[in-house]
Order: structure tokens, then C-alpha cells, then sequence
């Protein structure tokens, strides 16, 4: 009896079990969508396209960029039709490309930082965007290629590979109160990094007097990022990377200077940490802190903040303080990459991007965003904007010294490791032994790729 | 004497208990206020809201397409905990109750599988859903399935059945065989009743996890009419900032069901744990 009821269970379970055994010899990507064959870019027809692009961004930005792809699809003349599809925050979208990468489900766009490119480039995973650039039938015309800002499409160019095209460009700024300098006895945003420790010390003795909590009254927070410490090194005329951006400089006086100065000025209490998710912005708009180092893609959220929902005054954006050399400002943004499918799609893709890039959709997109365009034309269409967002314009006037955080593949894990070595410097840490881990941890990390 | 001093004791572990139920209430309740309040309130760090603000809850319903999120999410869950009961109950039963050749390397191995983290059979999930997408005559991605097949049954939740069908006395077969029961008979007739406890701390394990899930439905999901409620809630941090007020009050939306779930099964839940063997 035991035994029947047992076969009768086993006649039931084992065929489900051995349904499933195939499933785990299963995967790979699709090689079909890989053509190896050299193929000629003019004699390619795009007709009929569907391309998907895989981006970040949503509510406000997002409805614009789905208006603009509908514009694309009514109007390009090789009935190409674009499908937008949000994937999540970048890293959310660099775990789905590793992912497609491997089941071979790739989008034809997708938005992606240099570093992210530059992995999905080694993993075959996208094309060099060059061929399509200089492509005498579709490719951008000399004067086209010229009106972009050259640092920019220099930030995606890794080796001579053209890994991604910029679709527009953001660069961190530093906020300031003008109202509380006056009140401190100021005329100007800070020059030098002397007159920031100065400005930052009389903060925190004389709270802004529009403040509701006068209390607390700090001259900056530093958040923990490698982007915040990466502007300051650079403003005092120092990289993370070595002159070939080969190998990180880690362990460096200017790196040394940059964070003996806020351990200093946190000793005296003039300077605090940020200890929430866009705490700075928050005391910043509320008049507890003086300054607020932060990418220029929130000038509107600064704006609405401050204007609307804060206390009110009158502010300004500036560079960092700059150090003999000048000023020198971190510049980045993610591109946008071509994924490795069929060819037709390819061209298909690079049509989008084409027309994403033109002066008449960059200045729509900056007007949505308040993101930076990537051609210098697109400024003839932005004057009105100019005279409406002076903040935006002053941030706009500073991108002729913009300089880039590193593209070597891996840099994300290195970014986690310089947060964590400013967390030991910050808590106490020893700062050489910090540095010193650090630099070969990065340096093993980069040998890693 | 005794008595006082156990009096006191009471009181000391009373206050701790005490203590330690309002510092892990202090989230949630700051949760709940800030979706209360105003932008500018949040910008403050004001801890109460002046004025109730009812309408970030319909702005945050609206602007997330919360309606349409919500849905999937309850969908998703229910295939997911009705799936994860039967096919564990059915991977339990065998482990418990019926002596085979091999049984305890077989149990190893599906304990084994508790040490893997979930970010390493993300892409092996991955490549399989995509496989059986291109092979299978109706859609995997972008769909139910991909959703809700892979985690149909897992680990914990077969350890957590097999630890209590193992604790029920033998001679309810030994009864249920003179009656001519076979093993699905007595496992659905006779069993399942006295499982409730046990079940329901599963069921509830699994809508947890199939409600908070993120990562996994972005990877194989392109667009809203599929997603899951986290992704909504992904909507009101930007790279420009966050707003805080209604991300809290998603934040509320998204944890009612679970928290009135758990209100409704609390007893049987904790009753299942601490009849699983397990400690908290």
C-alpha cells in the first residue's frame, strides 16, 4: 500500500523534475544579433526600424523625452519608430546590459557613464561610433562634428573608440547664499580656498538671519562622493587619474590638501557631513548652510526649493574656488551608446541620435531638463532661456573649464572605494595609511579589468 | 521581597521591551508623517506637519501611475505566494514524511542553495526566462511569468514546511493508510488543515519579498503594464533631487498591504517560526 502510494506520488513529481532539468543547461546570447561580416554603413537601408532606447529618467523629463520621440517618429523620413523604455537608475540599467550582454537581449540605445561604455564596449556589447559619424551618406558634416563641444565628445572617445555620443552635459557647481554673505560681510562668492575657510568659519558664528533654526548654521556640507572630492582636486589643479589616464593617483599632496582642509574646518565645526540623501541641498535651501557643492542638474529643484518652499533669498552659482592654474570644473554626464544588433538597427539607432543632437532638439531638451546642450550652436536658441534661469546661464558661462573624472572601465568600484577611504579619513582614520590602501586598491582594481 | 524584586525585573524588561518598540517604530512613524507634510516642511525637518496635506497621497497615486503599479503588484503576488505553497508543500512533504534513498543529501542540497546569494542566480534565472521566452509559445519577458516562475518555490520555505510536517505524529498515517489514503490524500486531506500556521508564515515570506522586489522585474520587464510597485516609487527620486513628501506617502501607499496582511495572520505567523524551530 505504501509502496503504490509512493510510485503514484513519484509518477507524479518526477516528470515535472525532468521538465525541468533541461532549463539548466540552457542560455547564451543570440549570435545572430552579433553579424561578424564586414558591412558597408551607405548601402544599409534603416526603412522600418524599431529601435528601443533604454534611459533614466522620469516624470517631467521623461514626458518630454516621449514627445520628442514621437516628434522623431512622425517625421523622420525612413519611418524609423523609436521606443523609449525606462530601465531603472543608471546602475540599474548597467546591471540589466550585463546582464543582456549574456542572454543576448539587448536595446538598440541605451544610456550609459564612460565607464559603463567602455565595459559594455569590451564585452562586445556596443559599437564605435565613428563610422557613422564620418559616414559621407549619413554621417554629420564637418561643420556639424565642429559645433559640438569638444571636451564632451572627448569624454566618450576611449583608444580612438567613439563608445557613446553626448546627448547632453551636466557639471557640479557651487551653490551659494547671497543674502547671508552680505550678511557676513561679502561681496563675492569665495576665490580662493582661504576666503572658503574664511566665509565658512563666520557662517557658523553668524547664523543667516532668515534662518528658522539658528541653531545650526554651517558654512558647507561635504557629501561622501567620489564627484564632490574629484571637483575639488581638480579645482586645486590635481586628477585622479595619471597624465595618459592610465592609473589612478590616489595618494597625491593635492588630494592630501583637499581633505586636510575640510578635516580642519570640521574640526572647527564650520563644515559638517551630509547624513541623508540631498541633506545639503535641503539645509542649503533653508538657510543653514552657506555653500552647496552639486551638479547643475538641480538648479530647478535649488530654485523651486529655495523660492517657493524655503525661506527666500537671493542666490548664485559659481566655480569651486580655484587654485593658481584657475578655475576648473568637473564636467560629466552619461552618453548615449549603440548596442551591437543587427546592422539596419544600428543605423536605425544612430538616426535617433542624430537628430537628438541638433541644435533645434537640443535647446527643447534643455528646456526641459536644464541640463547643458552639447553643441555650441543651440545657445542662438537659448537667449530668452538665458535671461529667465540667470543661474543656469552663469553655470552655461563655465563649461570652457570643464575637465572629466576618469572613463577606465571599473571606475565604479573605485568610486566606492574613495567614499569608503573618505569615511576612514573622516572618522579618524590615518590619512596615509587611508591613501596608500586606497591607491593600490584601485590599482588592483584596474588591473583587474 | 522576591516579589518586588521580580516586580521590578518586569518593570526593567517591560521598559526595555518598551524602549526598543518606540526607537523601531521611530521610521515609520517619521515616514508617516513627512507624507504628510509640505516640501518646504520636509526642507525644514519640522517633525510634525502643520497642516495634514491629504493630497500628496492622490498626487503621489497620480503622478507614479500608482493605480496601474499596485495592480501588477498584487497580481504578481498572489501567483507568486499560491505558487510557492504548493510546490513547496509538495518538495516538504517527501523530505518529511517518506523514506527514499538519498533524502538527506537531497535536503543538503536544497539547503545548500540558502547560501547562494541572490545576485549570483540572478543571470542563470536571467538566461533561463530568456531561452524559454524564445523557445516557449506565449511571451516570458515582459510578462507574468518571468515574474512569478522562478520563485515558485525556494529553500526556506520547503525547511520551514519540512521542519513542521516532520513534527506531526506518525500515526496519522498509519490512520490515514487503514482508510486507503495515498500520499496526495493524506497530504491535501489531512495535513493541509493542520498546516495553517506554517503556510501562512510562508505565504507571508513570500509577499514580502514578491512586494519589495526591484531588481529582478526592471531586469526582465520594459515597460509599466507588468512592473511592480517599487518601481513607482523609484519615480520621485531624480537626479535633481528628491521629494521627499511624496516619496513617503508612495511609500505609505506600498506598505499598508503588507503591514495589514501581517496584522491579520500575526498569531499564526508567529506561531508558524516557533513551530519551525527557528529563533528570531
Amino acid at each position: 500500500m505504501k509502496k503504490k502510494a509512493e510510485r503514484a506520488f513519484r509518477a507524479a513529481i518526477l516528470p515535472l523534475l525532468a521538465g525541468l532539468l533541461p532549463l539548466a543547461s540552457c542560455g547564451g546570447g543570440d549570435e545572430s544579433a552579433r553579424p561578424q561580416e564586414k558591412v558597408v554603413l551607405e548601402e544599409l537601408d534603416p526603412s522600418g526600424q524599431e529601435v528601443v532606447f533604454w534611459y533614466q529618467h522620469t516624470r517631467e523629463r521623461e514626458d518630454e523625452l516621449l514627445r520628442m520621440i514621437e516628434d522623431f517618429n512622425r517625421t523622420n523620413p525612413h519611418g524609423i519608430t523609436v521606443r523609449g523604455e525606462y530601465a531603472g537608475k543608471y546602475n540599474d540599467i548597467y546591471n540589466k546590459m550585463i546582464v543582456g550582454l549574456q542572454g543576448g537581449t539587448l536595446p538598440h540605445l541605451v544610456v550609459a557613464y564612460q565607464n559603463q561604455a567602455r565595459a559594455y564596449y569590451q564585452e562586445e556589447g556596443i559599437v564605435d561610433l565613428n563610422p557613422f559619424m564620418v559616414s559621407p551618406k549619413w554621417g554629420l558634416d564637418s561643420q556639424a562634428r565642429a559645433d559640438f563641444f569638444q571636451p564632451f565628445l572627448k569624454q566618450d572617445n576611449i583608444d580612438g573608440v567613439q563608445t557613446g555620443l553626448p546627448p547632453n552635459r551636466s557639471m557640479e557647481v557651487l551653490y551659494y547664499n547671497i543674502d547671508w554673505l552680505e550678511e557676513l560681510g561679502f561681496d563675492a562668492p569665495p576665490a580662493t580656498w582661504d576666503k572658503f575657510a574664511e566665509m565658512c568659519r563666520k557662517a557658523k558664528e553668524q547664523p543667516f538671519s532668515k534662518s528658522p533654526d539658528q541653531s545650526r548654521s554651517l558654512g558647507f556640507l561635504l557629501e561622501i562622493d567620489a564627484s564632490r572630492l574629484a571637483s575639488m582636486i581638480f579645482s586645486v589643479g590635481g586628477d585622479l587619474v595619471d597624465a595618459e589616464g592610465k592609473g589612478y593617483t590616489l595618494d597625491t599632496p593635492h588630494l592630501r590638501q583637499v581633505l586636510g582642509r575640510m578635516m580642519g574646518l570640521m574640526g572647527e565645526k564650520a563644515v559638517g557631513i551630509v547624513s541623508e540623501d540631498y541633506g545639503d541641498q535641503k539645509e542649503f535651501s533653508v538657510g543653514q548652510v552657506l555653500f552647496a557643492l552639486r551638479s547643475s542638474s538641480g538648479l530647478p529643484y535649488f530654485k523651486s526649493a529655495i523660492e517657493e518652499d524655503g525661506v527666500g533669498f537671493r542666490w548664485g552659482v559659481t566655480h569651486l574656488p580655484s587654485g593658481p592654474a584657475g578655475p576648473v570644473v568637473n564636467v560629466y554626464g552619461a552618453s548615449i551608446s549603440v548596442c551591437k544588433i543587427a546592422p539596419e538597427g544600428q543605423l536605425a539607432a544612430w538616426f535617433f541620435l542624430k537628430w537628438f543632437t541638433e541644435p533645434a532638439q537640443q535647446a527643447r531638451w534643455v528646456r526641459a531638463s536644464n541640463y547643458f546642450p552639447v553643441r555650441k550652436s543651440t545657445a542662438q536658441e537659448l537667449v530668452e532661456y538665458f535671461v529667465e534661469n540667470p543661474q543656469y546661464k552663469a553655470a552655461y558661462d563655465l563649461l570652457g573649464y570643464g575637465k572629466s573624472e576618469p572613463s577606465v572601465a571599473g571606475y565604479q568600484q573605485v568610486r566606492r572605494l574613495i567614499q569608503d577611504a573618505m569615511v576612514d579619513i573622516f572618522d579618524g582614520g590615518d590619512v596615509d595609511q587611508v591613501l596608500e590602501r586606497l591607491e593600490t586598491a584601485a590599482g588592483r582594481s584596474l588591473a583587474e579589468q | 521581597m522576591a516579589t518586588r524584586r521580580g516586580r521590578g525585573r518586569s518593570w526593567l524588561i517591560y521598559g526595555g521591551l518598551g524602549l526598543w518598540a518606540t526607537v523601531s517604530s521611530f521610521p515609520f512613524a517619521w515616514m508617516l508623517l513627512s507624507s504628510f507634510m509640505t516640501r518646504g516642511e520636509t526642507l525644514r525637518r519640522v517633525f510634525v506637519p502643520e497642516k495634514v496635506q491629504w493630497a500628496n497621497y492622490v498626487q503621489a497615486w497620480k503622478e507614479a501611475d500608482f493605480g496601474l503599479y499596485f495592480e501588477n503588484s498584487v497580481l504578481i503576488a498572489a501567483m507568486q505566494v499560491g505558487g510557492t505553497l504548493l510546490f513547496s508543500l509538495l518538495a516538504a512533504y517527501p523530505l518529511a514524511r517518506m523514506e527514499f534513498r538519498g533524502r538527506n543529501a537531497v535536503f543538503a542540497c536544497i539547503l545548500a542553495t540558502l547560501m547562494i546569494p541572490e545576485s549570483v542566480t540572478m543571470v542563470p534565472n536571467f538566461l533561463t526566462v530568456t531561452w524559454l521566452h524564445r523557445s516557449s509559445p506565449f511571451a516570458w519577458l515582459n510578462s507574468w511569468p518571468a515574474l512569478t516562475v522562478p520563485f515558485l518555490a525556494n529553500a526556506f520555505s520547503i525547511f520551514l514546511l519540512r521542519q513542521f510536517l516532520r513534527g506531526l505524529p506518525g500515526e496519522l498515517w498509519d490512520a490515514a493508510r487503514i482508510d486507503g489514503a495515498g500520499h496526495f490524500r493524506f497530504l491535501f486531506g489531512i495535513l493541509l488543515p493542520l498546516c495553517k500556521a506554517p503556510l501562512l508564515t510562508v505565504g507571508m515570506f513570500t509577499f514580502i519579498g514578491s512586494w519589495n522586489a526591484l531588481a529582478w522585474p526592471l531586469l526582465v520587464t520594459n515597460s509599466p503594464n507588468w512592473r511592480p510597485i517599487s518601481v513607482g516609487l523609484q519615480q520621485f527620486v531624480s537626479e535633481a533631487g528628491a521629494e521627499v513628501h511624496l516619496q513617503m506617502a508612495g511609500a505609505v501607499i506600498a506598505t499598508v498591504p503588507v503591514l495589514l496582511i501581517y496584522f491579520l495572520i500575526q498569531k499564526e505567523f508567529t506561531e508558524g517560526i516557533s513551530m519551525s524551530g527557528l529563533k528570531g
